[in-house]
């Protein structure tokens, strides 16, 4: 049988109810902020990530050319046996025709990376220090993917107006 | 309300004041009703009040300035009122009360004496007004019965202080006009049905029903807040999820951008891998020629000679002979400043030589 509440009844009803809601809101609204406070949070890293993306872009025709240039440039490695010899055989004649002396050249082994396959051939010259830098200069054309990897310079100690290099002298082809 | 459950009473009472003949009024109800003042709600309407008039016989002074005043008392019996507004008083509705017959005197002319006589629940029902005041009511079966016993409600009337010389009167029975005409020496004209007449006639309410009313009217008033708090509650929940909402469709909007770029940017983070992974033949800075060239116009002066320069994939080395330890010293800071150079120089402290000069050794990486 269903009776109506008393007022002191009321009052604790009101009482437990008003605490049940503040509580419930509590739990709620903190949830809510939390949840809003992960997303700012969120919402602000990927406005970041997506600034960076955007920026990395604005350079993407650059990098374009760039890569059209290597695609068009970089040598493909067509005959393994006979690319250091004729690696060689192109710095002979450009040592020849600047007055650059080659001695002890010695073939190097290709080596294989991810960007590039790597033909070497080590050499001695012995020339004058215009004659050098002509030569190096000659070598080191960007269209020509010619890379001293190392090189030793010093006067010649038998002869002070010349100089005397040792190189590695490579050409990186394009990968496999 | 109907007039068969009002009872009208006139008194003289000796006040001019509402207040104090509210209680006299009271007093005259506990005598005359058949039912307990309390079971009653009652109104009145002052017909006349002024100056009594003194009787020859009364002694000079005696009663001067005193004031009395005729009043029409309208009662009703709560109970009946309960049963018959039941329906209302369920529905938490409590209603202005009035007597519908006094409300017929506003549209009477307001001087002179006029009867009128309607039909009402299936009665006749006469009144008498004065000066447009509802001044005696009687209901009969019928219009019939009305005219039957008319001179003993005539004489009612009169012992009861009502006036009843007629200057006019309305009917709601209009075959019975001329009889009406000729029983109440008066000139009929026809009762218009269904006007809402203008209030004027006293307000009834039991004192119960005004404070019921009143505690309606806070309980709604109560409502009506909770409901605005409950509402403007419901806003801001809703602009709190929607404001969740719209985050999480930015976040959606800005992850779909992300897909989009991120492999345009994979493919160019390859194109910029691979072309520094072949830096020593794209960037012509690191060419050793260039690097020869820059060191060379790096020379503070012809005297600083460099005996031996070595490159390998991981830096330079430069040995050389100065003059002084100062101009070797000088070297490296010009090699420092010199921004065509990728290097990051240092060297070991000048070795002196027998001739006074300094061997130095610089290493850039």
């Amino acid at each position: 049988m269903i009776r109506s509440l008393n007022s002191r009844e009321r009052f604790m009803a009101l009482a437990v109810g008003s605490i049940l809601f503040v509580l419930a809101n509590l739990i709620g609204f903190s949830a809510i902020r939390s949840s809003q406070g992960q997303r700012s949070e969120a919402l602000k890293a990927k406005r970041a990530s997506r600034d960076e993306l955007r920026t990395l872009l604005a350079g993407r025709d650059l990098w374009a050319e760039r890569e059209q240039w290597l695609l068009k440039h970089q040598p493909r490695l067509e005959n393994r046996d006979r690319a250091a010899v004729a690696l060689l055989d192109e710095i002979k004649a450009a040592a020849r025709e600047r007055n650059v002396l080659l001695e002890n050249p010695q073939l190097g082994t290709i080596e294989e990376g991810p960007y590039r396959q790597s033909v070497s051939v080590n050499v001695e010259t012995r020339s004058s220090w215009e004659a050098l830098i002509t030569l190096l200069n000659t070598l080191e054309q960007p269209e020509k993917f010619l890379v001293l990897e190392t090189a030793n310079l010093q006067i010649d100690p038998s002869d002070p107006t010349r100089m005397r290099g040792r190189f590695r002298i490579a050409r990186w082809y394009a990968p496999q | 309300m109907p007039a068969r459950l009002a009872l009208l009473e006139r008194f003289t009472l000796p006040s001019g004041d509402r207040e104090e003949l509210e209680g006299m009024i009271r007093l005259q109800l506990e005598k005359t009703l058949p039912y307990p003042v309390e079971e009653t709600a009652h109104g009145f309407e002052i017909i006349r009040s002024g100056p009594v008039a003194a009787p020859a016989a009364a002694g000079e002074g005696e009663g001067a300035g005193a004031v009395e005043s005729v009043v029409l008392v309208t009662s009703f019996h709560l109970p009946a009122l309960e049963a018959l507004c039941e329906p209302l008083l369920n529905a938490r509705i409590h209603p202005r009360l009035s007597l519908w017959a006094a409300r017929l005197g506003a549209a009477l002319p307001a001087d002179g004496v006029y009867w009128a006589l309607w039909p009402e629940e299936e009665e006749a029902v006469f009144g008498i007004f004065e000066n447009g005041r509802l001044v005696f009511l009687e209901a009969a079966p019928s219009p019939e019965a009305f005219l039957e016993c008319l001179p003993r409600t005539l004489m009612s009337a009169e012992l009861a202080g009502a006036p009843v010389r007629f200057a006019g009167g309305r009917s709601g029975f209009a075959p019975w006009n001329g009889a009406l005409e000729n029983h109440l020496g008066a000139p009929v004209e026809a009762l218009e049905p269904g006007p809402v007449f203008p209030s004027g006639a006293p307000e009834l309410t039991p004192a119960a029903w005004d404070e019921a009313m009143r505690r309606e009217g806070r309980r709604r008033q109560r409502k009506r807040t909770l409901v605005g708090v409950a509402a403007l509650y419901g806003v801001l929940v809703l602009l709190a999820l929607v404001y969740n909402g719209l985050q999480s469709y930015r976040l959606r909007l800005i992850d779909r951008e992300i897909a989009t770029l991120q492999p345009q940017v994979d493919a160019l983070l390859a194109h910029q891998q691979r072309w520094r992974a072949l830096e020593a033949i794209t960037n012509p800075r690191r060419a050793t020629v260039e690097v020869l060239h820059q060191i060379t116009r790096s020379l503070p002066s012809a005297e600083v000679n460099i005996t031996q320069f070595d490159q390998t994939a991981t830096g330079i080395m430069i040995t050389g002979e100065a003059p002084s330890a100062a101009a070797a010293v000088s070297l490296l800071e010009a090699l420092k400043a010199n921004e065509e150079l990728e290097y990051e120089f240092t060297a070991t402290p000048p070795t002196p030589l027998a001739d006074d000069r300094a061997q130095f050794r610089i290493f850039g990486k």
